[in-house]
């Protein structure tokens, strides 16, 4: 998982033979390949569900949206052009979506909890450390949530992925600078409330072993 | 906090811990600023959790609901978008409104069609038209009562109703034959089945597809699986719906009938396929193109009634029938290759017509599939662009030439066989004021995103001789063996190696040996000088001297191997044995020929000088046809200069050395791979080096031309030892370009020895975006490719026929004369390609003479496998 875009912009430059042969997916499959969108799918649904959770819809309308987003993939497969990576493609179509559903429903502010993170891959960790991280990473989850809107998107987009700066901006159709700003910001926002959590739990700690 | 701790921190929350790597400074400020170590913790400890986050992901449920949601939105889709093309909607457009106005001018009811439009309680409805039918929808949908209505299923046509699909479908069609194959209130599934293929429909009502914007909930219900009830079940084609169980026969006769059909509209789809693909330049988009074509048309089968309406299942269908009745699932044509027609029509007359009409169908299909997998992008393995790949222009292969020789007394029964194997000619045009010049080219002249494309490296060499020899590296063997005809000829001999000598140039290496009494290497490579001449001929040729050892000739001539073999110029020099001799009746002659063959097989020809005009010629040319040189006669002393002249020209054809080829690719575009050569190891790499760079300083200290090798260069590199006059050499690099702009840089750099200075010659290829037709540029880099296939074919051929597996070497011949055949028929301007032609009937008469009886004796095999060998070198390497 790519956390910071610079670094990956400046590391990336040529189109990677995975990146080539996702952008034959879309062509290939007007020209009737379905399991080219099959492919697509499956690639994609984790990076789309994700970002989906982590904007904090609810679970039943995260399925419909999830759903309207392929179609609407499916609906303007032709305007897709393969000179051009997918990734900002797709991610148009799902930031819109997902601006959209929050428009028009309003419920920006019903805020929805965020769903239980599943489980950590990690399972070799002894059981105390795994219950602090996955408290740690829920934690997390509701800070990233409670940032702005812009920041939020630039945050998520950069994490799931690994996007570069540069397609986050093409997708969310702003300027680099502006993304750059944005997630400079949401990083400092989190570091500040990390520092805020971390000196809270200690204070908690001390108090409980007192 | 300081102004610098804040850029840095600034740096950091941008840069991450990267940062440190770039700038030591930083990280020396970092080392002693408490606040900003603090922070540079507190970044590394975000990083960390923030890769920590895991990854939601959606149930395979909802995955599998929206994929069939996707197929059921494709029909309507499809439907909605393909069925008028836009001024067909315009002209309805405004005959609508036309309508519209003259009816409420009629009316002058100005008030009544205000009060319509503003009745904000009901949805506005608009017209549209649905194929045949004015139809409906809603702009405000998801209120909507559903209405009910009758649905006909045809085929997998789901979407019209029952007066709209009665409209359209021809009077046979009666309303009882349009009833729905299961219904369930109001949506209906269908299973319909033809031939092997089977297809889940499911129905909702007219009203509903047509206003369907993609609500996750009219997702939801479309995706909602109905029980199907049994049916009766019906086929519809042709305007006719049977009942199955009524009249299975005549079912069957309707599904043979369209299979006929759809594999004519097939068989002319392949016809024209390649040829009007290069005008659309997609094979695939023009197949598309065509088929929507016949599709508009009514010329498919059951199209026009909405039979196999979805055009991608359609063109799938297409395929599958036509492989199916071509390779071998039923049909005419059974066996899986076309080489097995041949066979069927030697058994049965009966059936030759029909199978030679397959196998002529089927060579459109192997070349169709040759030029989709030069197409395809899927599955493939890319290679570094750099390094020293194998050099594939060797001229004047030693091997061949022994193969040509021993070719020359067979008799052929009047075919020509490798005889007209001849390069391609190639678009390049030579050079008037340099040695060598370079031409590339692509194979698509525009492209759109990412596509799979050939490369053409062309190098051109000047039509003139450069007059320049490459370095020579002769063992000069003198056949002293009888005294008396060496006593004759002594003077002779004199003269030979006092012109030798004076001919010879600083870069030139000439070794002296002798065979007979006090024989063996007198001067070895290096030391031929006036000097050591004179006295090894002194010791040689006179009479009085004490004989201390015999010498043999074929000692002497191994001898002289060794010598011509342990320089470092062994592999760019010419080596060569310079056989000196009174006559070869003087026993040994058996084993010299065992001796001269060996050599010729190793690369080092042997030419014979004759001495006096008494010679046995026949034992000469014997001997010289196994050693792959020349025969001259000395007779008189005066002759040497012309002789010597004669066998050291010969070579002088070379114009141009060390010739570096560097392909560069541009930045986006991958190597897939250098058809006809390999990837050097770093042993040969290193060897190539070493030999370039000698050869490099030699040619700077002969020819006075200023040393430059030495370093490697970016992208492929091939080094050509040398090329001569009026020589044109291409390679073919196989690529995957990103987009359209530039692709590849070439740089020649070789050794000019018509002007004697260092030559470059620079060639770029940028390709254009667009959809341009390729021209005869483009299809000659197909063609060279189809050259290289073929010699690469034929080269296994022969290699599989010395090994006794005539099976195989027929199987490789007919794959390659098929390919050919359907090529020419794919593409228009190589129908009558004369070169193209000429290698058909070349593998024509490889074939047959396959079949015939003389391949029952061996030495008939050993001869056509030569052949081949030579016709493989001939195809790349001769021009006309």
């Amino acid at each position: 998982m790519m956390v910071n875009g610079l670094a990956s912009e400046v590391c990336v430059e040529e189109p990677l033979v995975v990146d080539l042969e996702t952008r034959t997916w879309l062509p290939k499959y007007c020209r009737g390949d379905q399991q080219a969108f099959q492919q697509l799918l499956f690639a994609y649904r984790r990076p789309v569900y994700s970002y989906l959770a982590r904007c904090g819809i609810d679970k039943t309308s995260r399925d419909d949206l999830f759903q309207e987003i392929f179609l609407k993939i499916h609906n303007a497969a032709d305007s897709y052009q393969s000179s051009k990576p997918l990734s900002p493609w797709i991610f148009t179509i799902v930031v819109n979506t997902v601006r959209n559903y929050f428009r028009a429903e309003r419920n920006r502010e019903k805020v929805i909890s965020i769903q239980q993170p599943p489980d950590l891959i990690d399972n070799d960790l002894s059981p105390d450390i795994k219950v602090e991280n996955t408290h740690l990473i829920h934690w997390l989850e509701q800070e990233i949530h409670e940032l702005p809107l812009p920041q939020r998107e630039v945050l998520i987009l950069t994490t799931i992925k690994g996007m570069r700066l540069k397609d986050v901006a093409k997708s969310l159709g702003i300027p680099v600078n502006t993304a750059k700003t944005c997630l400079r910001r949401a990083r400092l926002k989190l570091i500040e409330k990390l520092n805020m959590h971390e000196s809270t739990s200690k204070g908690e700690e001390n108090a409980e072993t007192m | 906090m300081l102004k610098l701790c804040k850029q840095i921190q600034q740096q950091l929350i941008d840069t991450g811990i990267s940062l440190l790597q770039q700038d030591a400074k930083i990280l020396a400020h970092i080392e002693s600023c408490e606040a900003c170590t603090e922070f540079l913790q507190s970044v590394t400890r975000l990083d960390a959790e923030l890769d920590q986050l895991p990854e939601y992901n959606a149930s395979d449920e909802l995955v599998e609901k929206t994929l069939q949601a996707i197929i059921n939105n494709k029909k309507i889709h499809r439907q909605q978008k393909t069925k008028y093309p836009s001024r067909i909607k315009w002209a309805s457009g405004f005959a609508s409104v036309a309508i519209a106005l003259a009816t409420f001018g009629l009316l002058k009811d100005v008030t009544l069609f205000e009060s319509v439009l503003m009745r904000a309680d009901e949805p506005i409805e608009v017209g549209a038209y649905e194929d045949d039918t004015f139809s409906f929808y809603s702009q405000d949908t998801p209120n909507l009562p559903e209405p009910e209505e009758e649905r006909v299923v045809y085929g997998d046509s789901t979407e019209y109703p029952a007066s709209k699909q009665e409209g359209q479908v021809s009077g046979a069609i009666s309303s009882e034959d349009s009833k729905p194959l299961y219904s369930n209130n109001g949506k209906s599934t269908s299973q319909t089945e033809l031939g092997n293929e089977r297809t889940n429909v499911i129905l909702r009502p007219h009203s509903e597809v047509a206003k369907s914007p993609l609500t996750p909930k009219v997702m939801r219900e479309a995706t909602q699986t109905v029980t199907p009830t049994p049916h009766k079940k019906e086929i519809k084609t042709d305007g006719l719906v049977l009942q199955e169980s009524d009249n299975s026969a005549l079912v069957s006769q309707l599904k043979a009938n369209q299979a006929r059909q759809v594999h004519n509209q097939t068989k002319d789809l392949s016809l024209s396929l390649y040829r009007q693909g290069q005008r659309s330049g997609r094979p695939e988009d023009y197949r598309k193109q065509k088929f929507a074509e016949l599709s508009d048309e009514g010329r498919l089968a059951g199209e026009k009634n909405g039979y196999m309406r979805d055009k991608n299942r359609n063109l799938d269908a297409l395929n599958e029938d036509y492989d199916r009745q071509l390779f071998g699932v039923g049909g005419a044509g059974t066996s899986i290759y076309p080489g097995e027609f041949e066979k069927q029509n030697r058994s049965s007359e009966r059936k030759s017509n029909s199978i030679n009409v397959a196998a002529h169908l089927s060579n459109q299909h192997i070349a169709t599939q040759f030029l989709s997998q030069l197409e395809t992008v899927e599955g493939l393995s890319f290679q570094e662009a750099s390094g020293y790949w194998a050099n594939t222009y060797i001229p004047g292969d030693p091997l061949i030439r022994l193969l040509e020789t021993k070719l020359q007394n067979w008799d052929r029964a009047g075919l020509q066989l490798e005889k007209v194997a001849y390069q391609n000619w190639q678009p390049y045009d030579a050079p008037q004021r340099s040695a060598l010049t370079a031409y590339v080219h692509a194979d698509k002249r525009s492209i759109q995103g990412p596509t799979r494309m050939r490369i053409q490296v062309g190098l051109k060499a000047t039509q003139r001789k450069s007059g320049q020899r490459p370095p020579m590296n002769i063992g000069v063997v003198i056949d002293l063996r009888d005294a008396s005809t060496a006593a004759e000829f002594s003077a002779h001999i004199d003269a030979l190696l006092q012109t030798l000598n004076a001919t010879k140039q600083s870069i030139d290496r000439f070794s002296l040996i002798v065979a007979g009494p006090n024989g063996g290497t007198l001067i070895p490579s290096g030391q031929f000088r006036h000097g050591s001449l004179k006295v090894a001929l002194s010791q040689v040729l006179d009479e009085t001297s004490k004989r201390t050892h015999v010498t043999g000739l074929t000692d002497a001539l191994n001898l002289a191997t060794e010598e011509v073999s342990k320089t470092d110029l062994s592999t760019l020099s010419e080596r060569l044995l310079l056989l000196v001799t009174p006559g070869l009746n003087h026993g040994e002659f058996a084993s010299v020929k065992t001796a001269a063959h060996q050599n010729a097989v190793a690369g080092i020809p042997m030419s014979v000088v004759g001495l006096g005009n008494k010679l046995d010629l026949t034992a000469l040319d014997e001997l010289i046809l196994i050693a792959q040189g020349r025969r001259r006669i000395l007779t008189n002393t005066s002759d040497a200069g012309r002789v010597i002249e004669q066998e050291l020209l010969a070579a002088s054809q070379v114009v141009a050395r060390i010739v570096r080829l560097s392909i560069k690719l541009a930045p986006g575009v991958k190597l897939i791979d250098v058809p006809g050569s390999k990837r050097l190891d770093l042993i040969q790499t290193e060897q190539t080096r070493e030999v370039e760079q000698s050869t490099d300083q030699r040619i700077s200290q002969y020819l006075g031309i200023q040393s430059d090798r030495g370093e490697d260069e970016e992208g492929i590199q091939i080094v050509i030892p040398f090329m001569e006059s009026g020589a044109a050499h291409t390679v073919l690099l196989d690529v995957l370009a990103e987009k359209p702009g530039e692709i590849a840089d070439v740089r020649v750099r070789y050794k000019d020895l018509i002007s004697l200075n260092n030559g470059v010659a620079r060639a770029k290829l940028n390709i254009r975006e667009g959809n341009q037709l390729p021209g005869p540029i483009q299809q000659n880099v197909t063609k060279n490719l189809l050259a290289l296939q073929l010699a690469d074919s034929i080269r296994l051929a022969s290699q599989k026929l010395a090994e006794g597996d005539k099976n195989s070497a027929r199987l490789l011949l007919n794959q390659q004369r098929d390919l050919l055949n359907g090529m020419r028929q794919v593409v228009t301007d190589w129908q009558t390609d004369p070169e193209l032609l000429a290698d058909e009937n070349m593998l024509n008469e490889y074939l047959a003479i396959l079949d015939s009886p003389v391949m029952d004796q061996p030495e008939q095999v050993t001869n056509i496998s030569d052949s081949l060998a030579i016709g493989a070198h001939r195809k790349m390497l001769l021009t006309k």
